[in-house]
């Protein structure tokens, strides 16, 4: 009895499992002048980890990492919703977000900058909340997002932080770092969220390092958590690393940490590196 | 991550192997590398027993089981010998001179040592199932919740250690448990709250969607700073009723 009772839940999570992997991008799309590289490492009993790369209009790109609370196959449905909902009106960009959009103060004075077709890519995270709070606020599940729209030739790095851990914006030529805080809260859960974006001009050298809490809330033995600090130092001590190679340092750290300790949650990290104007200065 | 079944004939001669094997599946399934020694010196002493006393030198096999389940680490032993079940020896009496004690029982009472549960079962088609659960250390008492209700009908939850995936089915269940007698206000304690994951999150929306169907809330105390921050990351500082003190949460209650 007990056999089959855990035979079902290992069925579960490997259910739970696959429809996770196969809600992530098979391929990360090509943009000049930056570099990017993504992974997810799913816990034992599957968090609600995703991330997505969207070719937008323009030579844009859409950038996500996000997090559904829950666990195991009902996190992982909620997750390919919510995924999908995002992809899709990121790409249709509603005019009725758009015309709402126009009339706000706050989006006039970013039109300035030219990033109008960032914010209607951006006006997908309103309709996914509008989405999910009508027809699946009795599941009291949520997600929190980091939604970013980067265009090369502006270096434009327009976002929305609903309720995510602070992404690090990292310049590694004068090291100094800044932490892109929320901007309004978690998505599917509360009525009238505006979801306004925030905008940065990001330069040569620059790192950009979303995640999710499965990295800062990692823990060892002694209840201590990874926490951003550790997070900054290792970004700090691979200044000259590519994309790829800091992403497998951090993961590589935050093991390290844990020190056998099991991944209670999800690791998901998504790191992006501007490249030098100049090839030649490339280190 | 799912567990790994070997099988090994029933010989003395094997129980090295079978020793490095539990030694490298419990490091590879995150078992803290200082409780893995006794670990292996329980599957050892049970392989010893289920060969010795079990099959008396006759051949047969051990069938080794080696799994994670939630926050333990599980070994099942299986056998085809008679009907045996370690679990209803006595423990031997350590104040009895040792050359005076009854022969074995020393075997079991070291297994019981080194497990935190040891239980038998006898196989359908005959033989033995010996299961050995051992906690992973770093998971123990993760989380605590004590409910106690005040003079006013006010169910005051403290919650101790961190509320993450492992931990949350206790919140859920002390949470349940307090609206299912009848107390629709509830009032969180997180003084010695060191974290809380989504997943816990969603627990405490749960319980407060319930209690204001039925007129009461979920209120919140005494946050520390760190936990603070990830309701204010969030936002749930907005949809919480957050105060510093207990006797400041059950004002105007």
């Amino acid at each position: 009895m007990l056999n089959h009772a855990r035979e079902h839940m290992e069925r579960e999570l490997e259910i739970a499992r696959e429809i996770q992997r196969s809600f992530l991008p098979r391929t990360l799309p090509q943009i000049p002048g930056v570099e990017i590289a993504a992974n997810m490492r799913p816990a034992y009993e599957v968090g609600g980890d995703f991330y997505d790369m969207i070719p937008l209009s323009g030579g844009r790109l859409g950038m996500l990492v996000g997090d559904v609370s829950g666990k195991g196959v009902s996190a992982a449905l909620y997750m390919a919703l919510a995924r999908t909902l995002l992809r899709s009106h990121s790409l249709s960009a509603r005019p009725r977000y758009l015309s709402d959009a126009l009339e706000s103060a706050h989006v006039r004075r970013l039109m300035h900058t030219g990033s109008l077709g960032a914010l209607a890519a951006l006006g997908a995270v309103r309709e996914t909340d509008d989405y999910l709070r009508a027809h699946h606020s009795d599941t009291n599940m949520f997600l929190t997002l980091f939604y970013a729209v980067y265009e090369p030739q502006s270096r434009l790095l327009t976002y929305v932080n609903a309720g995510h851990n602070p992404p690090l914006l990292h310049d590694t030529v004068t090291s100094e770092h800044v932490w892109l805080q929320p901007t309004d809260t978690v998505i599917g859960l509360m009525p009238g969220r505006s979801y306004e974006a925030q905008e940065r001009r990001l330069k040569p050298g620059n790192v950009l390092v979303l995640y999710t809490d499965g990295v800062t809330e990692a823990f060892n033995a002694d209840h201590e958590a990874f926490g951003e600090e550790r997070l900054a130092q290792v970004i700090c001590a691979h200044l000259t690393a590519s994309a790829q190679e800091l992403l497998r340092a951090i993961e590589a750290a935050v093991t390290a940490f844990a020190n056998g300790a099991p991944q209670s949650d999800d690791i998901t990290l998504l790191v992006m590196r501007c490249l030098p104007d100049d090839p030649g200065q490339v280190k | 991550m799912s567990a790994e079944t070997l099988s090994f004939a029933a010989r003395l001669e094997n129980l090295a192997v079978i020793r490095d094997l539990v030694q490298e599946k419990a490091a590879a399934l995150g078992v803290v590398s200082a409780v893995i020694p006794g670990v292996v010196l329980a599957v050892d002493e049970a392989v010893t027993n289920i060969i010795v006393h079990g099959y008396h030198g006759q051949p047969g096999t051990v069938e080794i089981e080696i799994g994670r389940e939630r926050d333990a680490l599980v070994i099942r032993l299986r056998d085809q010998a008679a009907f045996f079940d370690p679990t209803s020896v006595r423990p031997p009496d350590l104040n009895v001179p040792l050359e005076q004690r009854v022969l074995g029982g020393m075997g079991i009472h070291l297994m019981r040592q080194m497990v935190d549960e040891m239980s038998h079962g006898a196989m359908p088609q005959g033989g033995n199932e010996l299961t050995l659960v051992k906690r992973l250390a770093w998971k123990e008492r993760a989380m605590n919740v004590s409910t106690l209700v005040d003079k006013n009908g006010v169910a005051v939850i403290e919650v101790e250690g961190e509320i993450d995936t492992h931990t949350v089915g206790d919140l859920d269940k002390a949470l349940n448990d307090a609206l299912a007698q009848g107390h629709v206000r509830l009032a969180l304690g997180f003084a010695r709250l060191n974290y809380i994951s989504s997943v816990g999150l969603r627990a405490l929306l749960r319980a407060r969607h319930k209690a204001r169907e039925l007129g009461g809330d979920v209120r919140l105390f005494n946050l520390s700073a760190r936990v603070l921050k990830i309701f204010e990351i969030g936002g749930f500082d907005q949809l919480f009723r957050i105060a510093s003190t207990r006797r400041q949460v059950m004002e105007n209650w």
